[in-house]
């Protein structure tokens, strides 16, 4: 689905130009389908948006901020919380 | 302290001026070693000195400080007033009266003290950088500030470094009165714990970390695959699937 006419984002978008290692979700859903789990880039698409969802409704709750699913979306799709997320999965990945 | 002053104001108030003729009287008989003449001539141009004084109110030197050099400057006029040359006694005390306040304001300015001669040198290089940046619209070099000045380069650069110096203000310094917060207080320190905001991050940091172990291995592994950050094991990942399916 294209972005709505005149759509801005505000904080840019997340892409994974600047990350190194990191994949788009099509190279995402062929190496999830060689390992046994079936899936298209949309799904990979859908399966991310899940799993930084779950964390974004964490740290909300941390903070006390009523969250809105929009307002949830608006944070998933943040590229300075994606960010925050790569550097926990960094630390996490290294202990 | 503002009593006094009034009191000392009214007493100036009483005293009265003399004229050309008893200035030379007394001048005389200063020479002559009388020193009650002495103390008439000080007495009676004292208003003199305050009203000199109060023209450097604004410099940020005590009022009563600046009455006391002046003073200092006046006795000193007196003990040097030649009345031959024909002067009024206040035409020629106004100078020295002047050289005193003026020196106890630049003394009083800084706690860092730096040569009269060298204010007076920084005095003619400001002058001068002022007006050549007026009609060039850019700052003189080194050589140019030399050149017009009259000192050398290294002269130069040492008085713009001293008179810098002065603007330094202690950390001990007072802000306000005397009983208000030290400039120390006022100044962050960078390095320093701050108890709230790490606490706020352990606390996010948890938060995440438990997110994080509430993923399932089929996000966690996209999540990773898409940041590209130390992949789970795929042998793992295969185990907790087929044990999730």
């Amino acid at each position: 689905m294209s972005m709505p006419k005149g759509h801005k984002s505000q904080f840019g978008y997340s892409t994974i130009s600047e990350l190194p290692g990191g994949r788009g979700f099509r190279e995402i859903s062929e190496h999830m389908t060689a390992s046994g789990f079936k899936m298209n880039h949309s799904n990979a698409r859908n399966i991310l948006m899940s799993g930084l969802t779950k964390i974004a409704r964490e740290v909300c709750s941390v903070y006390g901020e009523g969250v809105s699913e929009e307002r949830l979306k608006q944070i998933t799709n943040d590229p300075r919380f994606q960010s925050g997320v790569y550097d926990m999965l960094v630390e996490k990945g290294n202990t | 302290m503002a009593d006094t002053m009034d009191l000392y104001f009214k007493h100036l108030n009483k005293t009265r001026l003399l004229t050309a003729e008893e200035e030379v009287t007394l001048s005389q008989r200063i020479e002559a070693g009388d020193q009650a003449a002495r103390c008439k001539m000080i007495e009676s141009n004292m208003r003199l000195a305050v009203s000199i004084a109060k023209r450097y109110a604004k410099s940020g030197a005590q009022l009563e400080d600046l009455i006391q050099e002046s003073n200092v400057g006046l006795i000193k006029a007196v003990d040097r007033f030649d009345w031959r040359r024909g002067f009024k006694f206040s035409t020629y005390a106004s100078w020295w009266i002047k050289q005193a306040v003026r020196r106890h304001v630049n003394e009083s300015a800084s706690d860092i003290k730096v040569p009269p001669h060298t204010l007076a040198h920084a005095y003619r290089i400001n002058c001068f950088v002022r007006d050549y940046e007026d009609e060039f619209g850019e700052r003189p070099s080194d050589a140019e500030i030399a050149a017009m000045v009259g000192i050398s380069e290294d002269s130069v650069k040492e008085v713009l470094v001293s008179c810098g110096l002065r603007n330094l203000t202690s950390l001990d310094a007072h802000i306000g009165d005397a009983d208000g917060k030290s400039v120390s207080e006022t100044v962050a320190d960078e390095n320093s714990f701050n108890v709230e905001a790490e606490l706020d991050r352990v606390k996010v940091l948890a938060a995440i970390k438990a997110s994080l172990e509430s993923l399932t291995p089929r996000e966690e592994q996209v999540l990773r695959l898409r940041f590209g950050v130390h992949e789970v094991d795929r042998e793992k990942f295969i185990v907790n699937n087929s044990d999730k399916e």
